[in-house]
């Protein structure tokens, strides 16, 4: 996306949730907050799987290792402010990625995405189990609104909880925007295309997969941390698989797009919470969505449309496709 | 980035008493092939040789039970292959492997960058900013591609893709190419656009290649390794008649196992 | 000693449950690459209709074909919506994984609807209610009717896999996907012939569970987070891999609540990671 799209972009966003803000109720703004969290829990899946080709089931083990994380310390330790908060939550998930990356980039496919789906699975039974640390089932509660020094004031009001969400689902977007348009993600992209290529060029592909796995960790416990801080609570919940699951429809809606999965994560969140409200049959909604989405694939969908417009662009006569091995 | 290499004389590829057993077949036994700097070696044989085998043993992709793989006389037998690649080895694939979502000028820029430092300190800077558009298009210009410079990959003719996969390979200027039959699937005009491409790679290159078509690997080599069965059956130059004769050799006694086969 | 044993054949029954479970989803991924992760779904689906039958007609033989029946009809309505005809979607495994959790909300909520949320299970035929005394230690005569049944099925599958031609058939499909219409067979068939099967017998491991682990609300996800460790450690496409799995993972979980109740769960995952850690191919090769 040229810079020039990306600042219109930016400025209409800000103005819009400018005018949402005031215009809003308290209970809207804070749905809408929630949803602005689901974006930025797409985006940083969407690191992976869009731009690394990674189809990684993960996500909520970093999502909600960085909810634990601020939780743990706030109810436990007292640790109240809203920066080290953040900071230490990434730095947590982070490294949580970084050890099972080490375990799982080799593995590839569906074993890939069994293993980290597995992963997931293990970091739940360990909220579960560890009733000491997690508060096991029951979560923990006396998580209170964060102090934003060395600014004035707490993450409190509905207007401020918001206007958080927002800046930071709109940081998240520009850093995987950065790192798209960055050698690193040049690089993510043509091993995604190519692994065996990209070595045999010299590129340490598996070094670059744990960075981009590291990194989608760390800014999915940016969203998780602030998720627990709206609810003021933090549970097995957020660390569920399907929580993973809700990601990847969030980034395969977004189809490929640069902010794609943002827009889907809050449409998503959005979606539910209107179906909840409206229908006791919520579920079986939402499983009809994700089976639309699944036959409709949205990323396939776009692509077919790019080439169909790319070649229009370049009158260049369109070559058949030659059969090439479909991995 | 190109570790220092050491220079001396020796063979810049070795491969020392290889032996690779996979599935519980024996594909290469005892294998051993020396090739000198600026030499061009061709590897003939019949399907089932280990020709290729022999080639991800070369570059990496296939550790072997048994033996020595070697680059300017390094050991790189548990290299992987990114790291022999940062060595000065570069190869190109039997099956077209490019980035395929990306266009010829994006593909080339990464295998530029591969053997550029500089560019991979600035990891997060734009990569537009590290200045290789320059020498990626002038690469491209020179081996005749720059006009397909901003086309993505699936609008190239399977042609145009096969030179690219070498346009890639030989970007880092390596010491030792390795081509996987370059040819597969050209028509004449295009296979000898691809000879005449390899022709115009720089003397000190080491190049190995794998071919069938052996008018093709005859005209392009200096020596020629006969492969049969998974061991070498005779090295020698190119244009000896011992050579011709041994490679009859080995295909019409490949052609006739397979009839006994069919037959048996 | 006697409780370990009562504890080991426990987990031996429940790994022989999950491995009637399993074999179905490995003979359908062997072959059509189709990795369905909507089975605790399916299983619940028939472990609930099969109890509601029996309560209703007082017959197993009706609740035996209910269960078999309604996983079959599933299989087949799932195979002709999604699979016939869709080679992209099985070489996709994002939307596959999205059509699989689709499948399970949907059979969820209707089982919230139409069960309200109770939990229930099949009562068992007095023929095998009782218990008997193996070794010094009191096992129930169902635990072994369930490890008898599941070794039934090792069988059945053995056989049909090594003695049948429909069964060499699989096992170079499984091999090789291309070969299989150069062979002159016809892969959607047998495509729809082992979808079949692999449903029935996720729709046995229905029957037999509802008496054994029940039905209730959230066995459709609790079914999966067993699965899983299964196929990682058995290999995805290893019937013998899933046999040696769903016993291991089965008498560890039982092991496990019985002796370290807090780390239960963290330690079969733990147990999956390292295999992996190990050998991402899994413990036995799909050879």
């Amino acid at each position: 996306m040229p810079r020039r799209s990306l600042l219109i972009g930016v400025v209409l966003a800000v103005i819009a949730l400018v005018l949402l803000r005031n215009g809003l109720s308290p209970y809207s703004l804070s749905v809408w907050s929630l949803a602005l969290v689901g974006g930025g829990l797409g985006m940083s899946l969407s690191l992976l799987v869009t731009y690394a080709g990674l189809p990684s089931l993960a996500q909520a083990a970093f999502y909600g290792t960085g909810g634990y994380a601020v939780g743990i310390l706030a109810a436990k330790h007292g640790q109240d402010n809203l920066w080290i908060g953040l900071l230490l939550a990434a730095l947590v998930s982070g490294l949580l990625a970084l050890v099972l990356g080490l375990v799982s980039l080799r593995t590839r496919g569906i074993y890939f995405q069994i293993i980290t789906l597995s992963f997931t699975a293990m970091i739940w039974g360990l909220a579960v189990k560890w009733r000491s640390l997690t508060g096991g089932d029951d979560g923990l509660v006396g998580i209170y609104p964060p102090s934003m020094a060395p600014f004035n004031g707490h993450l409190v009001t509905p207007q401020g909880v918001f206007t958080f969400s927002a800046v930071a689902l709109i940081l998240i977007c520009l850093v995987v925007r950065m790192v798209r348009n960055s050698a690193f993600g040049h690089v993510l992209v043509g091993i995604r295309d190519s692994e065996s290529r990209m070595a045999a060029l010299g590129y340490r592909t598996t070094a670059y997969r744990l960075g981009a796995f590291v990194l989608s960790g760390m800014l999915a416990a940016i969203p998780g941390a602030l998720l627990t801080y709206q609810l003021q609570f933090v549970s097995p919940a957020q660390l569920n698989f399907v929580v993973s699951i809700q990601a990847l429809l969030m980034v395969v809606i977004g189809a490929g797009t640069l902010f794609g999965p943002a827009l889907a994560g809050v449409g998503v969140i959005w979606l539910q919470e209107i179906l909840q409200r409206h229908t006791d049959h919520w579920l079986l909604v939402l499983g009809a969505i994700y089976i639309a989405v699944a036959m409709v694939n949205p990323p396939a969908l776009v692509q077919r449309l790019r080439t169909q417009w790319a070649e229009r662009r370049t009158a260049e006569p369109a070559r058949e496709p030659d059969l090439e091995v479909v991995r | 980035m190109k570790e220092s290499t050491d220079r001396s004389a020796g063979p810049v590829l070795a491969a020392d008493n290889i032996s690779v057993r996979l599935g519980g077949i024996q594909i290469l036994q005892h294998l051993s092939l020396q090739v000198e700097r600026g030499e061009r070696r061709a590897i003939v044989g019949p399907n089932g040789a280990g020709k290729t085998t022999m080639f991800n043993v070369l570059t990496g992709v296939l550790r072997p039970q048994e033996g020595h793989v070697a680059l300017h006389g390094r050991d790189v037998t548990r290299w992987g292959v990114s790291r022999r690649a940062t060595c000065g080895m570069a190869r190109t694939f039997q099956i077209t492997n490019l980035m395929h979502t990306m266009t010829v000028e994006e593909n080339v820029v990464l295998a530029l960058a591969a053997s550029r430092p500089a560019v991979r300190r600035d990891l997060f800077r734009p990569l537009r900013s590290s200045s290789l558009d320059r020498p990626a298009a002038e690469l491209l210009d020179r081996w005749g591609l720059g006009d397909r410079r901003h086309l993505p990959v699936h609008a190239l003719s399977y042609g145009e893709r096969r030179e690219l996969e070498l346009v890639l390979a030989v970007a880092a200027e390596p010491d030792v190419l390795l081509l996987d039959e370059p040819a597969a699937g050209l028509s004449p005009s295009e296979t000898a656009r691809v000879c005449d491409l390899v022709e115009r790679l720089p003397r000190e290159t080491s190049i190995v290649l794998i071919e069938h078509d052996l008018d093709m690997a005859l005209a392009l080599s200096d020596t020629v390794t006969v492969m049969s069965e998974g061991s070498i059956r005779g090295t020698g130059s190119a244009d000896d008649p011992a050579i011709s004769a041994l490679v009859e050799e080995v295909y019409v006694g490949a052609v006739d196992q397979e009839d006994a086969d069919v037959a048996g | 000693m006697g409780q370990l044993l009562a504890v080991t054949v426990n987990g031996l029954a429940f790994g022989m449950l999950l491995f009637i479970l399993a074999s179905g989803l490995t003979l359908i991924f062997g072959l059509a690459r189709y990795v369905n992760l909507a089975h605790g779904g399916v299983y619940l689906l028939t472990a609930y209709l099969a109890i509601e039958t029996y309560t209703r007609t007082g017959s197993y033989w009706a609740a035996a074909g209910m269960a078999l029946g309604s996983a079959a009809a599933l299989g087949a309505l799932l195979y002709a919506l999604f699979v016939r005809g869709r080679a992209w979607l099985r070489a996709n495994p994002l939307p596959q994984v999205l059509l699989s959790f689709g499948i399970i909300y949907v059979i969820s909520d209707l089982m919230q609807a139409r069960y309200q949320g109770l939990a229930q299970s099949l009562p068992l035929p007095d023929l095998i209610a009782g218990s008997v005394t193996v070794l010094g230690t009191t096992v129930t005569e169902y635990r072994i009717v369930l490890v008898a049944a599941g070794i039934l099925v090792a069988i059945f599958l053995w056989l049909l896999l090594s003695r049948t031609s429909f069964g060499s058939a699989v096992r170079a499909g499984v091999d090789d996907h291309e070969m299989l219409s150069a062979v002159g067979r016809n892969p959607e068939l047998l495509f729809a012939a082992v979808f079949a099967i692999g449903f029935a017998l996720i729709g046995v491991s229905g029957l037999l569970g509802s008496a054994f682990i029940g039905a209730s609300p959230g066995v459709e996800y609790t079914i999966i987070l067993y699965t899983l460790p299964i196929i990682v450690v058995g290999g995805m496409g290893s019937l013998p891999g899933a046999f040696f799995a769903s016993i291991l993972v089965g008498i560890g979980d039982s092991i496990g609540k019985a002796y370290f109740p807090e780390f239960s769960l963290f330690l079969i995952f733990a147990i999956v990671v390292l295999t992996l850690a190990v050998r991402p191919e899994g413990l036995v090769r799909n050879a």
